[in-house]
């Protein structure tokens, strides 16, 4: 089983650098798109020239290799340690706005191909729009838009290629995290929400399917919705479960829940069993092109004799290596 | 040493001066009626001797203590006053007005003790009010709530009682028992400074008028042994077509409805 | 009346008795019987030598619902106190400026990264009384004591604290901070364990009392300025004294369990309603009503999401607007 993982993930590069070559040579001509929000596109010829305003669309134009073509970026930059590792340049780029604004006139100076935003800010595409710029308005809410997305811009800019080689690597490291977790003891994940431990992943957010891609079983998976849910301690201390996971951005840190007295009876916390998701290049926690990586860490937490933190280390590198350009330092990935 | 002593007081709000080296005494049991226009000073000579506005200059001393040696609270004890407004906080009951004359004198929290309560209920049936105190204040008329603040005043058994026109929303049995108490009050020897519009009220009752103009007292005239025509000349000056006549010319009597022997 | 005012105590003591029985019973954590007999046991007992059952009843079944009577009944009384010093059915604790005052200390330490909770519970703390003082200096330069000066320099402060609200929203990170901001500015005591419950005890039951003990000095203010220094009672001291007092045991609250809308406003009518006077043991009524309505909404918040932990105001809103409008039908109109 470990086998078979560890030769996927040396023998995916090498599949997806040979399919790159023939990816990258989409004809030019007029493309013609339907966003995430159901808006029809047309680009007279391939984007060159992009405006991002979202990180998760500025991410994946770095994973789809056009960092090169980016001429503005959302606000706060310099917060994304991923773009002074593989992007240095996306620092220095003009910052456009916020996921609740932006600045119209300033995007429309730098006379974009294409302008990615969030549907979030579906008012100020149809300003632009009406200026005669073309917009895509994505929501990379979960797995299956995340690929949306990818294949959204890839279109657009004509990689469609290297955009399926990402969905690819998606498909086939799912499929085996899947085949190496089935049959295992599905250990009880408690996953605290950004800004408190007092909230969770409910069923329908994106972190209660990472848990239950790495094998593990969500002890907030009876709570309804789709967004951080606060809880009580009674709750936890019921929900009592084996693994507690933080995630990367989070605004507290283990210590403070092992710290907790009213938590100390926990399992994780007797069994020293609170991991806090890496932080040093990306948010593995959310629907980002590198958040299968948090489905692989997450797996190698809850069964490191399955999938050795080692052998997670090589798989992350490789994908970097591969989709961002850059050899990550080994102490970030853990 | 007079009950009262008030000597060159100068007072206002803010830097503007309303009263003017203001002199005034009443012995024990003296009744003292101030007549003069509106806007003479006569309101703002009471709220300065009570301490609602701060002296400029000048002394008030009851009973030879100055009043601005003291707190709020023990002044309550020598001297108090019947504002003209009445309150009429909804919810609250005549009984609870009254109650808070026990303030000062009945330790932290002012609780009044049920001896206290049972004067309050004697003193508001010998004056006719004793179905107004469960009543709320605010379902009460304008001179229920004047009678119910002048219990209150007169339970509150201060040597020196300032009373601002207490009788402007009485009926005529009312005002009259109102004088009826006031008299026996001076008889048990308070002293009582009264804002009056009536001078004849004044002539009736009072043992001295003080006419004040232009925030100063421009003339204190002995009411007990009274020279009507010198009394006649000078509140001729507040009052042109005024007649003093020496038979009773007002209407009040101890015969009236609320006897006396009742009240006294 | 007599017979009615001990009808309202009847009542509402078998109220509050059921509402905290229903509360200490209703929790996530399952316990029964037998778990609450061993818990009153084992009080004693050090910590670590306490059954799982007994740490969650003491360490925070218990402070939980006792937080919820303490705030409710902080809010109820000083909505009262607050009613009849500005003898406005308008007034409440908001009034002068606590509630966003605390906000805004909550979210600064929530922006400024300031650590636990516990640092946030003391800024909020130090928000409300620091928009208290403001309001006093503010009420002392314009020299006026009038009540209105008082609503007016509450809106002023109200007002400059909401928009510094604003400017950390705008400046805090969407996914940590913001969600972090909402969620205090909704009120819950989900995390109220009795590491906050004890100190937030300390503060409001002495305040609590002494407002109680002092409720004559209350009556009189609210007879105006003129028949309290006839009587005795300075009312500059005294208004200052207890609208001090009630801002540190709703500043206290508030920085346990978050901004709490509505109760502060609502008991004080409710009570009104039950009880007709404003005098006696109005105030206390008050905080009995408070307490009550707490109580209510802090078990829908708990048992109606399935684990999930609803914002305590929207239940407390839920109950207060149609007790307002029957109120607002029914009652003839307050002279006050």
């Amino acid at each position: 089983m470990k086998k078979r993982l560890t030769a996927a993930a040396l023998l995916l590069p090498l599949l997806l650098s040979a399919s790159a070559c023939s990816g990258n040579n989409t004809p030019a001509g007029p493309v013609t798109l339907t966003d995430q929000t159901g808006r029809t596109v047309t680009l007279d010829a391939p984007a060159e020239k992009i405006v991002s305003c979202y990180y998760v669309s500025s991410y994946a134009v770095m994973a789809l290799g056009l960092s090169d073509n980016l001429v503005g970026i959302e606000n706060k930059a310099d917060t994304r340690p991923i773009y002074a590792l593989s992007a240095p340049e996306f620092l220095e780029l003009p910052a456009v706005g916020t996921m609740k604004e932006s600045n119209v006139e300033l995007i429309a100076s730098l006379d974009p191909d294409l302008v990615i935003m969030p549907q979030k800010l579906a008012e100020s595409a149809e300003t632009l729009t009406g200026l005669g710029f073309d917009v895509l308005l994505v929501n990379p809410e979960n797995h299956e838009d995340l690929c949306g997305m990818l294949s959204l811009i890839g279109d657009a800019c004509g990689v469609s290629g290297k955009a399926d080689e990402l969905i690819a690597y998606y498909d086939a490291q799912m499929t085996a995290l899947d085949a190496l977790t089935a049959g295992a003891d599905a250990p009880t994940v408690y996953m605290g929400g950004n800004s408190s431990y007092l909230t969770t992943a409910p069923a329908d957010m994106y972190q209660s399917s990472l848990i239950a891609l790495a094998g593990g079983v969500n002890a907030g998976a009876d709570l309804e919705g789709d967004y951080w849910t606060e809880v009580s301690y009674e709750t936890i201390l019921a929900y009592n479960p084996d693994v507690i996971v933080i995630p990367s951005g989070a605004d507290y840190t283990a210590a403070d829940i092992t710290g907790d007295t009213q938590l100390s009876a926990l399992t994780a916390v007797q069994n020293g069993a609170v991991y806090t998701m890496p932080s040093g290049i990306e948010e593995w926690d959310s629907p980002i092109p590198s958040g299968i990586l948090g489905a692989m860490w997450l797996t190698s937490v809850l069964h490191p004799d399955l999938y050795s933190a080692e052998t997670f280390t090589a798989d992350a590198t490789s994908f970097y290596e591969t989709f961002y350009g850059f050899t990550p330092d080994a102490a970030l990935l853990q | 040493m007079s009950a009262l002593h008030i000597e060159n007081l100068t007072a206002g709000y803010g830097k503007r001066r309303i009263l003017e080296n203001v002199s005034l005494q009443a012995d024990a049991g003296e009744i003292v009626a101030i007549l003069g226009e509106n806007g003479s000073g006569k309101t703002t000579l009471l709220r300065a001797v009570q301490g609602i506005i701060p002296l400029q200059s000048g002394t008030v001393a009851v009973n030879g203590t100055d009043l601005a040696s003291l707190n709020t609270r023990k002044r309550a004890a020598l001297v108090t006053m019947m504002p003209q407004d009445h309150p009429a906080a909804a919810g609250l009951t005549g009984m609870d007005m009254i109650e808070t004359a026990f303030y000062p004198s009945r330790g932290l929290f002012g609780t009044p003790t049920a001896a206290d309560r049972e004067k309050i209920r004697t003193s508001a049936e010998s004056f006719g009010i004793a179905h107004l105190l469960e009543r709320d204040l605010s379902e009460m008329s304008a001179g229920e709530r004047q009678m119910i603040s002048l219990l209150r005043a007169a339970v509150q058994d201060t040597p020196v009682l300032l009373l601002d026109e207490p009788s402007s929303a009485l009926d005529f049995n009312h005002t009259g028992a109102l004088f009826v108490l006031l008299k026996r009050l001076a008889a048990h020897g308070k002293t009582i400074l009264l804002v009056l519009h009536d001078p004849s009220l004044a002539l009736r009752y009072a043992s001295k008028i003080v006419r004040m103009g232009h925030g100063t007292t421009e003339d204190i005239l002995d009411n007990r042994m009274p020279d009507y025509e010198k009394i006649e000349a000078s509140l001729r000056m507040l009052y042109p077509d005024l007649r003093v006549n020496r038979d009773p010319l007002f209407c009040y009597t101890e015969t009236s409805s609320y006897k006396e022997a009742t009240l006294c | 009346m007599r017979g009615r005012s001990f009808c309202t105590a009847v009542l509402l003591a078998v109220l509050l008795a059921a509402l905290m029985f229903t509360s200490l019973a209703t929790g996530s954590y399952p316990l029964d019987g037998d778990d609450f007999v061993t818990a009153v046991r084992e009080l004693f007992l050090p910590r670590d030598a306490q059954s799982m059952p007994t740490r969650v009843f003491w360490g925070l079944r218990f402070p939980r619902t006792a937080t919820a009577l303490l705030s409710g009944v902080t809010l109820g009384l000083c909505g009262g106190v607050y009613q009849m010093l500005f003898g406005s059915p308008l007034a409440s604790p908001d009034l002068t400026g606590i509630a966003s005052g605390a906000s805004f200390g909550a979210a600064l330490a929530i922006v400024m990264g300031i650590g636990g909770s516990f640092a946030r519970t003391g800024f909020a703390f130090l928000g409300g009384m620091f928009s208290l003082v403001l309001v006093l200096l503010l009420v002392r330069s314009a020299g006026g004591e009038r009540k209105s000066t008082y609503i007016l320099a509450g809106i002023v402060i109200s007002a400059s604290a909401d928009a510094g609200l604003m400017v950390l929203k705008t400046i805090a990170d969407p996914e940590r901070q913001l969600a972090a901001i909402d969620f205090w500015t909704m009120g819950s005591l989900a995390a109220v364990s009795s590491e906050k419950a004890v100190p937030l005890a300390w503060i409001t039951l002495p305040a609590v009392l002494l407002i109680l003990l002092f409720r004559r000095p209350v009556t009189m203010l609210s007879l105006g300025t003129d028949e309290c220094l006839a009587a005795g009672l300075s009312p500059n001291l005294w208004r200052t004294l207890l609208l001090s007092l009630a801002t540190l045991a709703v500043s206290a609250s508030a920085a346990v369990t978050g901004v709490i809308g509505f109760v502060g406003l609502i008991a004080p009518h409710i009570a009104r309603f039950l009880y007709r006077r404003r005098s006696g043991g109005y105030l206390a009524v008050c905080s009995a009503v408070g307490g009550a309505i707490l109580l209510a909404a802090d078990l829908a918040a708990r048992s109606l999401g399935n684990g999930a932990e609803l914002p305590v105001s929207i239940f407390t809103v839920a109950a207060g607007v149609p007790v307002l409008i029957v109120l607002l039908c029914t009652k003839r109109e307050d002279a006050s």
